[in-house]
């Protein structure tokens, strides 16, 4: 099979989305970082205006926690991840790699190239096949993957014969 | 055309994870906000210590802990052994894979072959954005988060070394 894509900005910032909160692996992190907030902001309000604690350091290190969490989940929004990436981009210009895609899947191995580079892995290299509505990510690991969009395959037919082949030949590898 | 064959170490890859961490600008960027955040730690500390020591009680117990914890976070990033371990994590928890074992490199005139037990790549030298050398590695950066790791170990004649260092320097820009 021989697949020729284009991956973009959006792409990565997608994938960089899925990874760090999407993914069902974070489950944990989204809770503590949905969850914690709300309930470090109870816990200063009951301190504050309830118990009228007047403990400075305990009010103000949940303030700090309060803070910390909310930023923190800013940070893992995809428009937290825009701005990360952006600005990287913006002082190392040549940061990500984007472009031009070739995957070519066989039997043995799926060979991507791009810009200069051609790297061939093994089946047994690859630890199993993600995804979204948009996209297929053929995982490395749990944080690297090669980017399929499903927005190359026209036809839904293409996209089963893809998705298939692929967990065939990861489940006979492993 | 230079060949070389060598085991890649979890500590060449920890020297690499350091490395990023420390050098990169939005690595640059939380070590500047952990430093401010100790700063006002520090000036919290001071302020209780000095200008109210007639009230005890503003005096929170914690803070001292809560100074000496933050300022161990920061410090610890900048330790060898710290990146070690979390390499070790990340290999142990699934994060990172084939990064240790042996490889395979062939320096030819247009580009770099890396073969692996699982992967080969050819990479030509144009792909390349820059090269940083440390103390025990040379890294060939392909983008800001990959990097090829040469270990300077595998050098020991000093003619090898310079050979390889001229060669590189020729093929990519070096980042000083």
């Amino acid at each position: 099979m021989h697949l020729k894509f284009e991956v973009t900005l959006d792409d990565l910032i997608e994938y960089s989305y899925y990874t760090n909160w999407a993914r069902p692996g974070k489950r944990r992190k989204r809770i503590v970082y949905t969850w914690g907030f709300g309930i470090l902001l109870i816990e200063f309000l009951v301190l504050r205006y309830f118990l009228h604690d007047e403990n400075i350091f305990i009010q103000g290190l949940i303030a700090g926690l309060l803070l910390l969490i909310l930023v923190l989940r800013l940070c893992f929004t995809r428009w937290g991840i825009r701005k990360f990436y952006l600005g990287a981009l913006k002082r190392d210009p040549k940061r990500y790699l984007m472009g031009d895609r070739v995957l070519d899947i066989n039997d043995t191995e799926v060979v991507l190239s791009m810009q200069g580079v051609s790297s061939s892995l093994n089946w047994s290299l690859l630890s199993g096949l993600r995804e979204t509505d948009r996209y297929l990510y053929l995982q490395l690991n749990k944080t690297q993957a090669i980017i399929i969009p499903k927005r190359i395959f026209l036809l839904e037919q293409e996209l089963y014969e893809v998705k298939s082949f692929i967990e065939s030949k990861i489940r006979t590898a492993s | 055309m230079t060949t070389l064959s060598f085991e890649q170490t979890i500590e060449d890859y920890a020297a690499l994870d350091r490395y990023q961490h420390l050098s990169k600008s939005q690595r640059r960027l939380i070590n500047r906000i952990e430093l401010v955040v100790a700063a006002i730690a520090i000036g919290i500390h001071f302020y209780f210590r000095w200008f109210r020591p007639a009230e005890p009680n503003w005096v929170p117990s914690g803070e001292v802990w809560f100074f000496i914890i933050l300022s161990l976070i920061i410090g610890i990033t900048q330790l060898k052994w710290f990146y070690k371990i979390r390499v070790k994590a990340f290999i142990k928890n699934g994060k990172l894979t084939n990064v240790t074992g042996l490889r395979n490199l062939r320096l030819e005139d247009d580009a770099l072959h890396i073969q692996t037990d699982n992967t080969e790549s050819r990479i030509t030298w144009p792909a390349f954005q820059y090269l940083k050398e440390t103390k025990e590695h040379f890294f060939l950066f392909t983008d800001g988060n990959q990097a090829i790791i040469i270990p300077k170990r595998i050098l020991p004649l000093a003619q090898e070394f310079y050979d390889m260092q001229s060669f590189l320097d020729q093929k990519i820009f070096l980042k000083k």
